[in-house]
């Protein structure tokens, strides 16, 4: 304050009852100190270093979704850099009172209501710096050759809005309550709320009202069949900012006829757009959906390399190169007949999430639905919406090989045992050195056998630990030497009564002793 | 002359109690209880890594309050009475400890589930946090009057820097997972490293204290 009284020039002196220019001083000191507060840097490093770290070790996803990481990062934003706001600005809206010097700014020019309003506008500059660097973010991200996909300016804009209101809430508490604990409190008591609301296993009502709302949606989706409400959930957190802020100056003392009229337009906007926030998915997105999942042709481009056609949602475009390197890998080491045959690579989404925890599917029901999955498109092999974590190329690489080697549309989840099993995951893991990786992650995470295929689409199969283990021992040889003598018995190999034990004998690996009787997986195949 | 500081600490217990700044305590340790009862009120399904995470979040305002609990506006002015400092962190700490303890058997109880979830475990992260604001409070307060407007910031950033680390260093892991040992040995390490922090801190900071404490012995 007294930095801020220093530097008013001398010749301009304000007004008196003019407190507009004392508060806009007042406001730059404080949004500076605010920048500098410890709590606001924490914040900072601990959003951007992360991420930094990922992609310093390269283990940043090389295929980011845009619309995906659009709101993805919102959570993190509301902890860390709303977090650091909330506390921020209440501390610096405290510090006269911590300081036992109220008394004291009685004397100064500027009213109490007039001060709230400085450190109300002192959140701005963090608010700008947030949005820098939410749009650098993205548009890095979507400088990337493998970006998909393109990014809601509305969620992207919600970033710096939920520091705003951090901030405004942090001031206003400080007009509440005069003790510094409450503001990590109410960070805690959001950031538990946000996060509980976001669970998929809890009725999702509640998450549009509250400033974040988190998703776990099963898969990310082409831009057409998103359904946030993006836009309306904006214009409702700004609602709350203006809210939080009038509350603020009217706990500071502030009573005029302006204030009123502000806080009933803040009041309706509020309420219109979080009302509005509930209004049933528009009949395009629906359309869509039902169309992505019916009729996916119609929403994609197809591009043919060799015998192989792959067909991309919109945006998804980009990564047919990265397709096809790993469809390549796994018809370099068959027998050029059987890689010769025409292949479709379908990209495909799923809006219905399998995964939800107490879901219990039969055995029948499964293969109904993948029945129905294969229907729309016989042969295809199915690709998902994600790629560039390893575990996407592998499930491609095996659902190819699976293909290649039976000539079936890939089954519903059960295991491919003996010497298919054994050919399909070594195919699946020499293909490149992306699904290599990511077979041995999924190897050593899973139990009982390797799952190729996105648990969320109803096709995929397994093959068990033992064929996986012959399949793991050929993966430390040469490739090319395994793929002669892949060459040399491929009729063998690929016939669906050859035993694991058999397919040992022929490609010369050892194939571990059948588990106890209680510990077999079910072979269907 | 220290002997006698030491008979005096039983006596001391009382009114540290009375000395201390509950405030932020009750007001954190409520907000603690709320997170744990109200999915324990309206009967929700959770599983145990939701109910771990509610543990997890409640242990956050645990530390939260904590980190007040040592805040003395007239630490500067008893510098020099008979009764040091560390007899005095002393004996608030024969009233925070329990205080604490019970907050969390009660927390714990509310939460339920005893037999599924893994409480060792989770009790030791609780102590590692709750030692951590402690500790960083009394190191602020060798240089200032307010230890808890620091030591809660800190907690709160260690908390999501801990659930921020890489997978193989990881402290934050869900329950069940093979990593869940040795992510509670660098818990311990951490309640260990806070709890020598805080016993260093809690000596009076003053220059050449030997020689002044050989001419008053």
């Amino acid at each position: 304050m007294t930095a801020a009284l220093a530097e008013r020039p001398a010749p301009t002196a304000p007004r008196p009852g003019d407190p507009r220019r004392a508060m806009l001083a007042l406001a730059r000191t404080e949004g500076v100190r605010l920048l500098r507060h410890p709590a606001v840097i924490a914040g900072l490093l601990l959003f951007t270093g992360p991420e930094i770290y990922r992609w310093l070790t390269g283990r940043a996803n090389r295929f980011p979704v845009l619309s995906d990481e659009d709101w993805s990062t919102q959570f993190l934003a509301l902890l860390v850099l709303g977090g650091g706001a909330l506390i921020a600005a209440n501390l610096a809206a405290l510090r006269a009172d911590r300081h036992a010097t109220t008394g004291l700014y009685d004397t100064l020019v500027l009213p109490p209501a007039w001060r709230t309003g400085a450190f109300l506008l002192a959140v701005l500059p963090f608010t700008v710096l947030v949005a820098v660097l939410t749009a650098t973010r993205i548009a890095l991200l979507a400088a990337l050759p493998g970006s998909a996909g393109r990014p809601d300016p509305a969620e992207l804009a919600l970033h710096p809005a939920v520091v705003l209101l951090f901030g405004a809430a942090g001031v206003l508490l400080a007009g509440l309550v005069r003790t510094v604990i409450v503001a990590p409190l109410l960070l805690l008591a959001a950031a538990v709320a946000v996060y509980a609301a976001g669970l998929s296993s809890l009725p999702g009502h509640v998450r549009w009202l509250l400033p974040v709302a988190l998703e776990q949606p099963p898969m990310p989706v082409p831009v057409a069949l998103t359904s946030r409400p993006s836009g309306r959930h904006l214009a409702y957190v700004a609602g709350l900012i203006a809210l939080v802020a009038l509350a603020a100056l009217v706990a500071a003392g502030a009573r005029n006829r302006r204030l009123v009229m502000a806080g009933a337009a803040a009041l309706s906007v509020t309420a219109g757009a979080g009302a509005a926030q509930y209004l049933p998915v528009s009949d395009a997105v629906r359309d869509a959906r039902a169309t992505a999942a019916e009729r996916p042709a119609e929403m994609q481009d197809c591009r043919s390399i060799g015998s192989v056609t792959y067909c991309a949602f919109g945006g998804f475009e980009p990564w047919t190169g990265g397709w096809d390197a790993v469809v390549r890998g796994v018809l370099r080491a068959v027998p050029a007949e059987a890689a010769g045959q025409p292949f479709v690579i379908r990209q495909r989404v799923s809006t219905d999430d399998r995964m939800l925890d107490g879901r219990v599917v039969t055995a029948e029901e499964q293969a109904a639905a993948a029945a129905e999955w294969q229907r729309i498109e016989p042969g295809a092999v199915t690709v998902g919406t994600r790629w560039g974590d390893g575990r996407s190329e592998m499930s491609l690489a095996g659902l190819v090989a699976y293909q290649v080697v039976t000539h079936e549309s890939a089954p519903a989840h059960i295991p491919v045992c003996g010497a298919r099993g054994v050919l399909v995951a070594w195919l699946a893991g020499q293909a490149t050195p992306a699904t290599a990786a990511g077979l041995r992650a999924v190897d050593a995470t899973s139990w009982g056998g390797v799952p190729f295929g996105d648990m969320q689409f109803p096709v995929g199969f397994s093959v068990p630990d033992r064929e996986m283990a012959a399949a793991s021992a050929l993966l430390r040889r040469p490739p090319g030497d395994v793929a002669t003598t892949v060459a040399r018995s491929w009729a063998e190999l690929t016939a669906a009564g050859t035993s694991a034990d058999r397919a040992g004998e022929l490609l010369g690996v050892p194939v571990p002793p059948l588990p106890p009787v209680e510990e077999r997986t079910r072979c269907d195949g | 002359m220290r002997r006698m500081s030491v008979r005096a600490l039983p006596l001391l217990v009382l009114p540290a109690a009375r000395a201390t700044p509950w405030t932020a305590f009750l007001a954190a340790a409520g907000v603690g209880l709320a997170i744990v009862a109200v999915p324990a009120v309206f009967r929700v399904e959770l599983t145990v890594e939701d109910l771990v995470g509610l543990l997890r979040a409640a242990a956050v305002c645990g530390a939260l309050g904590l980190a007040f609990l040592l805040d003395d506006p007239a630490a500067r002015t008893i510098a020099t009475v008979p009764t040091p400092r560390p007899l005095r962190y002393a004996a608030r700490a024969g009233v925070i400890l329990p205080a604490a303890a019970a907050w969390w058997a009660l927390v714990l109880t509310i939460t339920g589930h005893g037999a599924l979830l893994p409480l060792g475990g989770v009790t030791v992260e609780a102590a590692a946090l709750g030692a951590v604001a402690l500790a960083v409070g009394a190191v602020r307060l060798r240089s200032g009057d307010n230890g808890g407007i620091v030591a809660a910031p800190a907690v709160l950033v260690l908390v999501v820097a801990a659930s921020r680390i890489p997978p193989h260093l990881a402290l934050y892991v869900p329950p069940g997972d093979e990593r869940w040992a040795a992510a509670h040995h660098r818990w311990a390490a951490l309640l260990a490293a806070a709890v020598l922090v805080s016993v260093w801190a809690a000596v009076e900071p003053v220059r050449a204290r030997s020689s002044m404490m050989t001419e008053i012995d």
